[in-house]
Parts: C-alpha cells; sequence; structure tokens
C-alpha cells in the first residue's frame, strides 16, 4: 500500500544527524499502526514523508507501487493518503460540513452521522464543537477523499481519556472494517496497544517490529 | 469546493476582518478618486483659464500724427500667438441735433467719440469706471452708448438717433442703443473742458469712430493672446516692431494669480492623492501581512488536503479581491455624489460651470491598478508560507 525504500532524512543544516537512516517497510491496508518514539526521534518526519509534504534525501517513498514523486505530491495527497491532526486543523471559517467537503467529494452529511455529529452540530461553527467533536469532524474529512491510508499525528493527544477511547476505536474500524491503512504517530501506550503493529522510532531506524497481533 | 466558494465564506463569516478591509478599500478608494477628480477639474480649469484669460499688450500710439493703420492691424494679427484685436480710436466731433452737457468753455457742441472693437473689454466699461444702466453695448458700428445725464439732458431715449459732422463735412447717425453712469459726475468742478466731461463721452466701435474720421486709423490696440504663458515672447515681438511708435502695456495679472492658486490645488491634490497611496498601500500590506501570519495553518492544512498552492493564492487573491472591487463600487457612487460638492466648495473654482467628473476610462484605470496593486500586496504577504515547507509549518503548530 505504502512502502519506504531506503529512506534517508536528515536536515541539511544539521548533516552528521540522521532523522530516518536507511528506513525500508512496506505498511499493507487493513492494519492498525502505532508509530512510537522519543521526540526528536523522528516520527512527525516520518508522517510528513509518508503524507507527501516533504521529500526524503535517499530513497523513495512508494504508494501502489510508484514512486510519490512520479505521481506529484499533490495527487499523493489527494488520491493516497489523508491526514489527523492532533489539534484537529479545522477551517475555522467552515462549518463542519464543507470542512469535510474540503477533504473530497464523499457525502459529507453521512460521513459526519458515522462520526456522530448531529445536524445541529453540524451546522455550527466548528470553533464552537467541543475537542472531540472536532477530532471527529477531522476523521470525517480525512475520511472524505476515500483514500486508502489515513495518517494521524497525535490524534487523541488533546482529548479527555472517553474521548480519545471513542477515536481509537473508529480507527480500529476503520482499519479492519472499512481495509484502511491507518498509520498513527503516538505518544500514547493506551492507544499504541491498541494497534495491530507497533513501530518504535529509534536513532534514525525503525527499531522494533512486533508484526501483526492477532485480535 | 472551489477557491470562489471559500473565498465567499471567507468574506461572509470572517466579518470583522471583511469589514475592515472593506472601510480600508472604501477610505482609499475614496480619496484617490477624489483627488484625482479634483485634480482632474484643475487642470481642465488650467487650460480654460488659458483660453480664457483675456491676457493682452496694449499699444498706444505716442505720436497723433502717425496713428496705427489697417495695415498696422493686419500686421499685428499675423504675429504668433495673437488671438484676436481690439481695435481703439477716438475723435472729437459736433453733433447737429444734440447739445453737450455745459463745462467751462463753450466747445461749439463738441463731444469725444471713444471706439472699441469691444467695448466691454478695454474701456472704462471694462474697469466698472463706467457702468450700462439701460440698453446694450454697440453691437454694430450704427450703435453708441452715451451719457445718462447727456440723454436727459436733451430729452434722448434709447433707440433715438444722433447725428454727427463728419471731418469731411458730411454727417454719420448712430443709434443710442444704452446709457451708462459714472457715478462721479456730481465730483466734476466747474473747471473741466466742456468736451472733456464724462456726460459729453460717447462710446461706439471703431469702425463708427472711422466713419466720422473718413480714415482707417487707430490710437491704440488691445492684443489678446492665445496663450498667456507666452505672453512676454509676443510683446517682445511687438515691442520691437513699434519701438518707436507705441507705447506697450501688458495686463496678465489674473491668469498668473488664478493660475498660481489653480496650480496650488493641484499640487495639494496630488500630494493627498500619493500619500494616499502610499499610506494606504502600507497599511493594508501590514494588514494582510499579519493576517496572512494567522492564516499559515490553513494554508497547510489546504495543502495537506491536496488542494493546489495556485488554488490557494487564488481564493486569498479573490478574497481581497472581491473586497477591493465592493470598496471601489462603494468609492465610486461617493465621489460621483460628494466630489461635486466638495468642489463647488473650493473658493478657487467659484464661479466657474465646471462639473467634475471621472471618465469611464479613468475609473476603470484606478480600478485595474487598486487590483494589481491588492494582487502584489496580496502575493508578498502570502510568499513567506507558500514557500515554507507544510511540515515545518505543521511541526510549529503542533508543538
Amino acid at each position: 500500500m505504502l512502502e519506504l525504500k531506503d529512506v534517508s532524512y536528515y536536515y541539511r543544516s544539521q548533516k552528521d544527524r540522521m532523522i530516518l537512516d536507511h528506513v525500508s517497510y512496506e505498511f499493507k491496508k487493513g492494519v492498525m499502526y502505532a508509530v512510537l518514539g522519543s521526540s526528536g526521534s523522528g516520527k512527525t518526519t516520518l508522517l510528513s514523508l509518508l503524507a507527501g509534504l516533504d521529500v526524503p534525501v535517499d530513497g523513495t517513498v512508494c504508494a501502489v507501487g510508484e514512486d510519490i514523486l512520479k505521481k506529484g505530491l499533490n495527487a499523493h495527497r489527494r488520491d493516497h493518503v489523508s491526514l489527523v491532526f492532533q489539534n484537529y486543523n479545522l477551517i475555522d471559517y467552515l462549518t463542519p460540513v464543507e470542512n469535510v467537503k474540503l477533504g473530497g467529494r464523499a457525502d459529507a452529511e453521512k460521513l459526519l452521522t458515522q462520526m456522530g455529529i448531529d445536524k445541529m452540530q453540524r451546522k455550527r461553527n466548528v470553533m464552537q464543537l467541543s475537542g472531540g467533536q472536532q477530532q471527529r469532524v477531522a476523521i470525517a474529512r480525512a475520511l472524505a477523499s476515500k483514500a486508502p491510508v489515513l495518517l494521524a499525528d497525535e490524534p487523541t493527544g488533546n482529548l479527555d481519556e472517553d474521548t480519545a477511547g471513542e477515536i481509537i476505536s473508529i480507527f480500529q474500524k476503520l482499519a479492519h472494517e472499512q481495509e484502511k491503512c491507518v498509520i498513527v504517530v503516538t505518544h500514547s501506550r493506551e492507544l499504541a496497544e491498541q494497534a495491530d503493529v507497533v513501530l518504535r522510532l529509534k536513532k534514525g531506524k525503525i527499531a522494533d517490529d512486533t508484526g501483526i497481533v492477532e485480535n | 469546493m472551489d477557491c470562489l466558494s471559500r473565498a465567499l465564506r471567507y468574506i461572509r463569516r470572517k466579518k470583522m476582518k471583511s469589514a475592515l478591509l472593506l472601510f480600508l478599500f472604501l477610505t482609499i478608494n475614496s480619496m484617490v478618486l477624489g483627488t484625482l477628480g479634483i485634480r482632474k477639474v484643475s487642470l481642465r480649469l488650467a487650460e480654460e483659464l488659458r483660453k480664457n484669460a483675456e491676457s493682452r499688450i496694449t499699444l498706444e500710439s505716442v505720436d497723433q500724427d502717425c496713428p496705427f493703420r489697417k495695415a498696422d492691424m493686419q500686421a499685428i494679427e499675423n504675429v504668433p500667438n495673437v488671438n484676436w484685436l481690439n481695435r481703439i480710436a477716438e475723435i472729437q466731433v459736433i453733433s447737429t441735433d444734440c447739445i453737450p452737457a455745459a463745462g467751462s468753455e463753450d466747445s461749439e457742441g463738441a463731444f469725444i467719440v471713444h471706439g472699441y472693437d469691444k467695448l466691454e473689454n478695454d474701456s472704462p466699461f471694462a474697469d466698472k469706471v463706467y457702468r450700462l444702466v439701460e440698453g446694450n453695448y454697440p453691437q454694430s458700428s450704427k450703435e453708441i452708448v452715451i451719457s445718462q445725464f447727456l440723454a436727459e439732458y436733451n430729452g434722448i431715449q434709447t433707440g433715438d438717433k444722433i447725428t454727427f459732422e463728419t471731418v469731411d463735412k458730411g454727417s454719420q447717425e448712430a443709434v443710442v442703443s444704452g446709457l451708462f453712469l459714472s457715478g462721479t459726475e456730481w465730483s466734476q468742478t466747474e473747471n473741466v473742458r466742456t468736451v472733456n466731461r464724462i456726460e459729453n463721452q460717447i462710446y461706439g466701435t471703431a469702425d463708427f469712430v472711422n466713419r466720422l474720421s473718413s480714415k482707417n486709423t487707430f490710437t491704440g490696440v488691445a492684443v489678446y493672446v492665445k496663450d498667456p504663458e507666452q505672453l512676454m515672447d509676443t510683446k517682445e515681438v511687438l515691442e520691437k516692431a513699434y519701438q518707436d511708435r507705441a507705447v506697450t502695456g501688458m495686463t496678465d495679472r489674473n491668469f498668473q494669480k488664478l493660475k498660481m492658486m489653480i496650480g496650488q490645488t493641484g499640487r495639494i491634490t496630488f500630494l493627498i492623492f500619493l500619500l494616499t497611496v502610499a499610506a494606504g498601500g502600507l497599511i493594508t500590506g501590514l494588514l494582510l501581512a499579519m493576517w496572512m501570519r494567522n492564516r499559515k495553518t490553513e494554508i497547510a492544512v489546504l495543502i495537506s488536503l491536496g488542494i493546489s498552492k495556485r488554488d490557494i493564492l487564488s481564493q486569498m487573491l479573490l478574497e481581497e479581491m472581491i473586497v477591493y472591487s465592493i470598496a471601489f463600487i462603494g468609492a465610486g457612487l461617493a465621489a460621483e455624489f460628494l466630489l461635486p460638492r466638495i468642489i463647488n466648495g473650493m473658493a478657487v473654482m467659484q464661479g466657474n460651470d465646471v462639473t467634475p467628473e471621472l471618465s469611464a476610462g479613468w475609473m476603470l484605470l484606478v480600478l485595474c491598478t487598486g487590483l494589481a496593486f491588492v494582487v502584489i500586496l496580496t502575493g508578498i504577504a502570502i510568499f513567506p508560507y507558500m514557500k515554507k515547507p507544510v511540515k515545518e509549518i505543521l511541526s510549529e503548530m503542533e508543538g
């Protein structure tokens, strides 16, 4: 589905410090991945490379067997991946429905209903929704693109325990029922425990792959 | 959702920002259109003033035996920059049916007839020394204006005829077309000669005087110029040509005074225009830069959703251009209705029939220039965030 082939990354100002050092890994559909690692370990960099928001210094990122650079980063972002952020990043002058429509042409109302956003909430300004509701809208927006890969950066970081649990449950359903490839970058052990595969980033390498966990 | 839909939603829902920007653009456009309108009017006034300034050079014959002749008039008319001539002639004549008001001595019924091609321009009537109290100025060489006292003294009314004896002992009739008063008649002492008394001054055309004298001669001429800016050059040419025969004078005060005032108005409005554009550009630029900084997350998110940078840039440009266009229409209406009042309130332009108007071409030019400015300022404001890697913006945002 999404593959890192011998990917290396470092900041041009710090060439001696490799953020990612010849990393190769293939992400498969229908699996929920959790990427763990300490601050500065390269989690967000990995996510950015997978999302086509940045390009590796060496190696290639492939989506459905094709180098994303060849297809074009815009097209990759539009067709292959969708993103969910810790801070939700909803567009504040658009309603929840309009935010979802930004993601793609899917039925926004239906997606929001699936995410538990009722009719009244859909018409309100997104900034008037609670954190959990905003994250649901953000997930609905990510799903609107019908991209096979969902990338999430600390999606439960700003949420309380119960709401975080609900969001994790949504991710699991997306992976297992809708055959999405869900990659979550997190510090949360609770979230990692719910993932099918836990990846640990350490010194620019994917240090630990626990393999697919049978639920 | 296309860029236009997003732009319209942004304008509608970010009310405060849109209102502030609208007000700013409205103010800038109103001032720009206003100052341009005033400047245009002042330029037009200057042009009209140039045409109608009535700046002139006067030539007065110094030798009665050597007056100006018809050939001199033709030669003067052919001098560059000469617009038209007001020929001046004078003769002392006797009337056979009109008795002069008595003075210090008996002058056998003599009057002085003054002739001007255009009486109201260079005679005492031009300086309001005399004023017409009844009738009109002479319209033809068979009409004259006389003193109201003389008319009363002889029982003459406007429309009556007076007969004069010509130099060659013939006679010429003239119709009284108007009566005048000076207001200083009573202050004349008994010592004033009869022929010199105000009551015994008769005004007609230069041609009428020539008919009385049976000659084509003139005591002076007022040379009106086309371009008052070149008055000195024309004066030099005439001085050179008639230095032995005439005394030259120049009348240009009104033009210089008005020119200075109109020039000052033009300079002030141009300065206001420059300041408005500079201050408006600076304030708009700073506001846009500040707002775009707050929108960098939005830009990064839109990019992460696969929306192209060109589409995002188009949205931002459309937002500003729509607000600018609305403000421009408002400013155009304000200029249309308020500008005439402002201009009519300007003392320098009072008395002139000026209708300030900004042509469609000017309006279009201001609109296009303004839109170009908006595009440039928005482009400058958004450029750093378009150039910055999305990953960095998102990293900053996510802490």
